[in-house]
């Protein structure tokens, strides 16, 4: 575990070193974040000017909601996004091979290898936006609630994490689907809305989706005094399993693999 | 006959790789479908109406959007600016007697169709389980004549302006923060979050104005019979009037632009 760790304060140092070493490219991928973070604030912002209420969630629960997606993807962003992407770039050109010969674990060193620091622009909008909608709606926010929501976060990311993985390893048998982590980002879309509105729509659309669901609006409850037992149990329950399941499946689908020697 | 051929050897390829368009596809069909479903709740269901919209109308826009953005709109600048200016693909488009601008139309259309068939065939099969509930057409032969010359005018508009933000990166090596820019643009402006004319009203306005509105928004309430005739003339009126200002814009940039140009190893 020491060692992981070692490893990863390297990798944050070279992202680091490598942001600015290209600063175009950064000031490119903050200006993205923050335009991409304003327009998630606005388009419900929009959405809800014509319905003050929806599935029993006020305008501005619905825009804490906003808020929290975009801390929640920015870390996403920030320690994921980019390794996926390069995961389905390496099984289509037949690289993995280089990488399951490394002296450390496989999912480790293709999901965590790059960071996206300029993300740090989203969490910051999302932070102070929500900071603002939480002082509208008089809710008085203690340490305990920090707390519980960033370990409630952290779980939602394990969850979201593990279903990229899993539709991402995909790819070891449809080599050709790398535009898969394209879709991943419209499917994040799911976690922007609350529960309500797909279990009303149909339960067999809401079992499918369910993880999904579970990702932002159980620490989003937390924050807005909505949260009872079993949602905390089925958020944390739902991210073990889905995390054991998601490395199940990439070993298996590890037999399947096949190299172009590169 | 030569741009003939060249459309079938695209789309040969194009439909070699048929997976892949299927879930660009299905990049286009999941935001459509999950705004709808918020908008079912908005409108408890369809008792209540938005803005003058009902929940059948606001079905029937979004399923067409579905059709739209697949059909409609081009994707053509990322192979421009990335594939052909930066790593020097054009330089085998420059030594062919055919013209840049035409070429990369022919090239783009076979995506267009394949991806317009997936999204037709996606809501065939809505119309079928809603037993045809929630489309509404145009009913005359003007309106849905004329709603057909401001759909080919929507994908004309919007071939253009991305082969406009292609070739920018004669100038920039770096387009990206561009391209999101525009995309966050064309969200709001070309009635994709929501329809215009549920805007606040000065969003609407300027909407109304810029040119993303018809590429997308005009076309599908035309294909709904929302026009009439007059307001359908008026569309394609403008439809022109933006579309002669993005080819003499693209002119003046190409021209410029291809003095910077240069190619190595190709």
């Amino acid at each position: 575990m020491k060692k992981y760790f070692i490893i990863y304060r390297h990798l944050v140092y070279l992202s680091f070193s490598s942001l600015l070493a290209y600063r175009i490219n950064f000031f490119n991928g903050i200006f993205a974040s923050i335009l991409w973070s304003s327009f998630g604030l606005l388009s419900t912002f929009l959405l809800t000017s014509r319905s003050p209420q929806v599935f029993g969630w006020t305008r501005n629960e619905l825009l804490v909601l906003a808020s929290v997606y975009n801390i929640f993807f920015g870390l996403f962003y920030l320690f994921f996004s980019r390794n996926f992407a390069e995961l389905t770039r390496i099984i289509h050109f037949g690289q993995l091979d280089g990488y399951l010969l490394r002296p450390i674990d496989s999912q480790f060193s293709l999901t965590c290898w790059y960071q996206g620091l300029y993300q740090i622009a989203r969490i910051i909008i999302g932070t102070i936006f929500l900071v603002y909608i939480l002082s509208l709606m008089h809710i008085h926010i203690t340490v305990l609630h920090v707390l519980s929501f960033v370990l409630f976060l952290i779980f939602g990311i394990i969850i979201l994490y593990s279903v990229w993985f899993m539709v991402l390893t995909t790819t070891i048998w449809f080599t050709n689907l790398s535009n898969l982590v394209d879709f991943m980002y419209s499917v994040n879309l799911v976690t922007k809305y609350p529960q309500e509105m797909y279990k009303g729509f149909s339960q067999y659309l809401f079992i499918a989706i369910f993880p999904l669901t579970l990702a932002i609006v159980i620490p989003v409850k937390q924050l807005i005094e909505k949260i009872i037992l079993g949602d905390i149990a089925s958020l944390m329950i739902t991210a073990i399993l889905l995390f054991i399941v998601s490395r199940k499946f990439w070993q298996y689908a590890l037999r399947f693999y096949t190299s172009a020697s590169g | 006959m030569r741009y003939v051929r060249i459309f079938f050897l695209t789309f040969q390829q194009v439909f070699e790789q048929r997976g892949r368009s299927f879930v660009w596809f299905l990049i286009s069909l999941w935001g459509p479908l999950i705004t709808l479903l918020f908008w079912r709740g908005a409108t408890n269901g369809g008792k209540t109406l938005i803005g003058g919209w009902s929940l059948q109308e606001l079905s029937s826009y979004y399923f067409f959007m579905i059709i739209a953005s697949s059909l409609l709109i081009s994707n053509i600048e990322d192979d421009v600016s990335r594939f052909d200016i930066q790593l020097g693909n054009l330089t085998k488009y420059l030594t062919r007697p055919i013209n840049y601008l035409h070429i990369k139309f022919i090239e783009d259309i076979p995506y267009r169709i394949l991806k317009g068939i997936f999204g037709v065939i996606v809501c065939l099969v809505f119309f079928i389980l809603l037993k045809g509930k929630f489309f509404i057409f145009a009913q005359d032969i003007a309106t849905i004549f004329l709603a057909i010359i401001i759909c080919v005018g929507g994908f004309l508009l919007s071939y253009m302006f991305k082969m406009i933000l292609g070739v920018i990166a004669f100038w920039l090596i770096e387009v990206r923060g561009i391209y999101e820019a525009v995309d966050v643009t064309m969200f709001v402006f070309a009635g994709s979050v929501m329809p215009l004319s549920l805007l606040p009203h000065i969003i609407a306005t300027i909407g109304y104005v810029l040119p993303f509105s018809y590429m997308i928004y005009f076309p599908i309430i035309a294909v709904e019979g929302k026009l009439s005739v007059m307001a359908l003339c008026g569309v394609i009126s403008v439809q022109a009037v933006w579309l002669l200002i993005f080819f003499l814009l693209y002119q003046f940039l190409w021209i410029r632009g291809i003095k910077k140009f240069s190619g190595v190893g190709q």
